[in-house]
């Protein structure tokens, strides 16, 4: 076969077996959401659940925009035999918006920092920054753009796919550097607003990129197992293994640079060892010792060591081991950075916040699946497909 | 080849051929070097002997010539440091993370960038050795079995890391750029008439052939030691940071550090690229490899950067506002409306404000503004450190002790004198080695340029040779020479699938593919990299916790002996050091060069554009048919000559 000239249409099948599990997830999580509340668990205690399980696939679907984004800056054309994948990913951006749009209209029931005495006295800048109304319309300068943009960008990809226009090719640049410029400042600004201001006490410099490190690596990673789920069901059959290997490559780079992020922040804050800082990571990892080492193990040991070698990065085993683990551990992440500062939180995370997770996943898995579903999985169209395919 | 939609600019302009890029690009190596190099080395080395009469001044009446005193008690040595090893980021992040990322257009760059880093980090490691006042007695800062004690030196200071990470980003850069250096010697060496040249640049080139073994570890060498400077490059800066950084004086304690340190040295080491290479490319005619595409590229990068840049500074002051800490912000108000207040709005400038204006394409393609800017970006990103160093320390925690730093005479002369170094050791680099890697713009000239014509004639004849008596080529091997690597592609498989026994392939380039027609067994280079790299952990970790822990604890800031988070960063240096240079020598080793091997290359490629094949027969195969089907191959695949090889 001559793979030059393939271009055939591909839909997924989102099958019926497929549904009922994905419905099951979303049983789960209601079931989890109704336990909790009716075991009389505090409701900030549930808010704070939503708020880290949205927060999670809040970051992966805009990772995915970011990463089309960068391939579109780059003027890459590996990606684009799989660019469905982000483009699915990315579309689940506006359910996460508006979940923690609510969240945030009333920043009181989750945030400690409202209406505090102490912290107008002793930290008048941090009151004035953090005044809700402020907070609110920060939350809704962040969300809009994102998805709007993120939504553009889509538009004019899906579109490309099918006209092949070079002209749509130049627009896309245009709006993913608007997002791009875009979302390097916000993402750093609204990790401090809605992450970093958790521990109203505490601050560090580095903190939004480190969060943006982490989204942007379960971005990737979700990518990964979404890629090879395809391909193990038989589609995506023009992906070879330099594909796979670009993309294990990706995994275990972005593994290293959040590991290094995590080890600057943690490795000045420790040295220095100034009692403000410290008191932050003193708690974490004395508290929270199985999250705040398993956090560090999954999101770059495992990964580190399963994607070292080509061969292993060649192979759907590995990159979705190391994924998974990274997975993990972006969860670990996001629960060490919001659990300890709610003082109705414990240690050890309950099963019903890992029952919620379930619901968000299954709630994630039904708008992906949709859209894989319902467009060509192949862009034989985009004026770099052919390149794509003679990716080496 | 590699498949490149059409939609792409060409990398290479103007239609060539292999012998057209190897003359295009020694020129500046064999002809007499103009008049214009003749002043610039004029000047640099004026500027080199200030250099050296400061540093005499220096190191005869001491530091006390320098501008420092009680409260700014370093300022512009390590402000030069720190600005050095900045520059030379960009030259490893071109050649290797722009490689991993497989980004073909650095290929015309990296050569240029990759010198520019070595002689960058000289000049950087002169500064802490000219600020110990007692320059000879450097060893101290090693740590060896020694009659003090033994007195280890401190492995939880940030300055030890320093020395360990800068020694072995020069050993690394050095191996980097010398090995592919090697190829390009090689064919300087078959070049030259003169037989001292000859002689001198085959010690140089280690006797390389260029032969398909060669050539399959040498490509798997480049992608082991891009592995390596990837992460090394950002933790040389990011240990730099940390001299600052792991202090707890207001505006140096930020944990954004690193990575801002690191984002800053990539932005200034393109700066200095883009100075060079558009200086570089006007005086050697170079506008067809190093082409306006070339510099828009470096342009976005420098958007990138400064953009990231401009972000940091944000983010400290912002920082330094929201904490409510009345020290950190004291300090940023000092940097805005302070007596250096002008310094840094020249650098809010020069840094953040200026690399905006490459988002207009106009700006972008401009030879002359991207000039311009790209010195601004070198002056704002010294300021920048000199900013953050001095603003940090004149005004201490007792006003009493407050002062205001100027540079001495002899400090801005040793400043100059390695401004005059750098630039001598490039024009002399550039005189005698090619500024653009040949061998590595052959592999991206066939793509790149799609029209493709190959000069050289098929055999004409079907037997240009007069085959001699049938028992005398016992012995013998059979040269097929191509000009072409796709019609050597197609040659070689055909004589592998008829069982012609090929014993070697000699080419100017490496060439995709050929290693899998001819079956070749993998090299295990990854193999030795990987153990020499876990030898090198394992020692660095354990000899720093037996200092520390056992042998001679010390207690430092109240923590524990065993401190295993202060031997991370000696670790990881170790472990990249020792993988690179077990993989380097490996490499040479296996692939048998060594200064004074003789090339084993059948023939002197010259115009290097010659394939060869080597074929071998024994003595059963050796039959009147074969030798025929042989020429019919040959002939039929487009060889342009065929020759036998006596064997000695």
């Amino acid at each position: 076969m001559n793979i030059n000239n393939y271009a055939p249409s591909e839909r997924f099948n989102f099958t019926r077996g497929l549904r009922i599990f994905v419905f099951v997830l979303i049983l789960i999580g209601i079931v989890s959401l109704s336990y909790a509340v009716l075991n009389g668990y505090p409701l900030k205690r549930i808010l704070v659940a939503i708020f880290v399980n949205n927060f999670y696939f809040l970051s992966i679907s805009f990772a995915g925009t970011f990463f089309i984004a960068v391939q579109y800056l780059a003027g890459t054309s590996w990606y684009v035999c799989f660019k469905r994948v982000p483009e699915a990913i990315s579309s689940y951006f506006p359910v996460a918006g508006l979940v923690i749009l609510a969240l945030c209209i009333d920043p009181g029931r989750i945030y400690p920092w409202v209406h505090s005495a102490e912290l107008s006295v002793k930290f008048p800048n941090k009151f004035l920054y953090l005044e809700p109304g402020f907070f609110t319309f920060r939350t809704v300068i962040y969300i809009l753009p994102w998805a709007i943009l993120s939504s553009l960008i889509k538009k004019i990809s899906l579109r490309l796919d099918i006209s092949g226009d070079v002209k749509l090719l130049k627009h896309g640049v245009l709006y993913s550097s608007a997002f791009v410029v875009f979302s390097a400042i916000t993402t750093s600004t609204s990790s401090w607003d809605w992450l970093m201001s958790i521990e109203p006490h505490w601050y560090s410099a580095l903190f939004g990129w480190y969060n943006f490190a982490g989204m942007f690596l379960s971005g990737v990673a979700s990518m990964t197992i979404l890629v090879s789920f395809l391909k193990a069901r038989g589609y995506l059959s023009l992906l070879n293994e330099n594909h796979l290997n670009d993309l294990g490559k990706y995994v275990f780079s972005l593994s290293i640079f959040w590991a290094y992020l995590w080890y600057s922040q943690f490795f000045i804050i420790w040295y220095g060892n100034i009692p403000e800082e410290v008191s932050y990571f003193f708690k974490r990892a004395h508290d929270y010792e199985v999250i705040f080492y398993g956090n560090i193990i999954a999101n770059f040991g495992i990964p580190f060591f399963l994607l070292l070698s080509k061969k292993s990065r060649q192979r759907v085993v590995y990159l979705v081991g190391a994924s998974l683990a990274i997975l993990v551990g972006r969860w670990f992440d996001l629960y060490l950075m919001v659990a300890p500062g709610i003082s109705e939180a414990k240690s050890i995370p309950d099963i019903f916040e890992i029952g919620m997770f379930v619901g968000f996943l299954g709630v994630f898995m039904l708008v992906v699946f949709r859209f894989l579903s319902s467009n060509n999985l192949i862009p034989s169209g985009h004026p770099y497909f052919k390149e794509s395919l003679n990716h080496t | 080849m590699k498949f490149v939609s059409h939609l792409r600019e060409p990398l290479i302009l103007g239609v060539k051929n292999y012998k057209q890029v190897t003359d295009d690009l020694c020129v500046n190596v064999e002809s007499k070097p103009g008049k214009y190099w003749y002043i610039a080395i004029g000047i640099s080395l004026s500027a080199f002997l200030i250099g050296v009469i400061s540093s005499f001044i220096t190191i005869y009446e001491g530091i006390g010539t320098w501008g420092l005193n009680k409260t700014v008690n370093w300022a512009m040595d390590i402000t030069n440091f720190v600005w050095w090893i900045g520059i030379g980021h960009a030259g490893t992040f071109i050649s290797a993370i722009l490689l991993i990322l497989k980004q073909r257009w650095r290929t015309a760059v990296s050569r240029t960038a990759e010198a520019m880093t070595i002689f960058a980090v000289m000049c950087a490691g002169f500064f802490p050795l000219i600020h110990m006042g007692r320059p000879w007695l450097f060893f101290y800062i090693i740590p060896y079995p020694n009659t003090r004690g033994p007195l280890w030196v401190n492995f939880n200071s940030a300055l030890v890391w320093d020395f360990f990470a800068i020694f072995t980003y020069f050993t690394v850069s050095l191996l980097f750029w010398y090995t592919g250096l090697i190829p390009d010697i090689a064919t300087l060496r078959d070049r030259t008439k003169s037989r001292l040249r000859r002689f001198v640049y085959n010690v140089l080139s280690f006797g390389w052939s260029g032969s398909l073994k060669q050539w399959h570890r040498h490509e798997v060498l480049s992608t082991i030691l891009a592995g390596l400077a990837t992460p090394l490059v950002v933790s040389v800066h990011s240990i730099v940071s940390l001299d600052f950084a792991t202090s707890v004086i207001p505006g140096w304690h930020s944990t954004i550090f690193p990575p801002y340190f690191v984002i800053g040295a990539i932005f200034s080491g393109f700066a200095m690229v883009q100075t060079l290479v558009i200086i570089m490319r006007k005086v050697f005619k170079l506008e067809n490899y190093i082409t306006l595409k070339h510099i828009e590229t470096m342009n976005k990068m420098l958007l990138l950067t400064g953009s990231l840049v401009g972000i940091a500074y944000f983010t400290e002051i912002f920082m330094a506002w929201y904490s409510n800490n009345p020290y950190e912000f004291s300090v940023v108000l000092n940097r805005i409306k302070g007596p250096y207040r002008w310094l840094y709005w020249l650098m809010l400038l020069f840094n953040a404000i200026f690399p905006q204006l490459f988002w207009l394409k106009r700006v972008r393609t401009s030879i002359l503004a991207t000039f311009i800017i790209s010195i601004l970006i070198n002056v704002g990103m010294w300021l920048e450190r000199f900013v953050i160093i001095v603003t940090s320390l004149h005004r201490d925690y007792l006003p009493s002790s407050w002062t205001i730093y100027i540079p001495s005479i002899v400090e801005i002369g040793l400043f100059i004198g390695t401004l005059g170094f750098f630039f001598t050791a490039f024009l002399i680099f550039a005189k005698f080695f090619p500024v653009v890697s040949i061998a590595e713009i052959k592999s991206i000239f066939k793509v790149s340029s799609e029209v493709v014509k190959g000069d050289g004639k098929p055999v004409k004849d079907n037997k240009p040779v007069e085959l001699p008596r049938f028992s005398s080529f016992r012995g013998q091997q059979f040269m097929i020479i191509y000009n072409d690597e796709n019609k050597l592609i197609e040659g070689l498989k055909k004589f592998v699938s008829l069982n012609f026994k090929v014993v070697d392939v000699f080419t100017p380039f490496h060439i995709h593919g050929v290693d899998e027609i001819l079956n070749l067994k993998k090299t295990r280079l990854p193999k030795v990299a990987f153990f020499a790299g876990s030898i090198g952990a394992v020692t660095g970790f354990v000899f720093q916790s037996w200092v520390h822990a056992l042998d001679w604890p010390m207690n430092f800031g109240g923590k524990p002996y065993f401190s295993f988070l202060s031997f991370i960063p000696i670790t990881f240096e170790l472990t990249v050091l020792f993988s690179a240079l077990a993989s380097v020598f490996s490499f040479f080793y296996r692939s048998k060069l060594f200064p004074g091997v003789k090339s084993r290359n059948p023939i002197i490629d010259d115009a290097g554009d010659k394939f060869v094949v080597l074929i071998d027969f024994d003595e059963f195969s050796l039959r009147r048919e074969i030798i025929d089907k042989l020429y019919e191959i040959a002939f039929e695949t487009g060889a342009i000559e065929i020759k036998i090889k006596q064997e000695k």
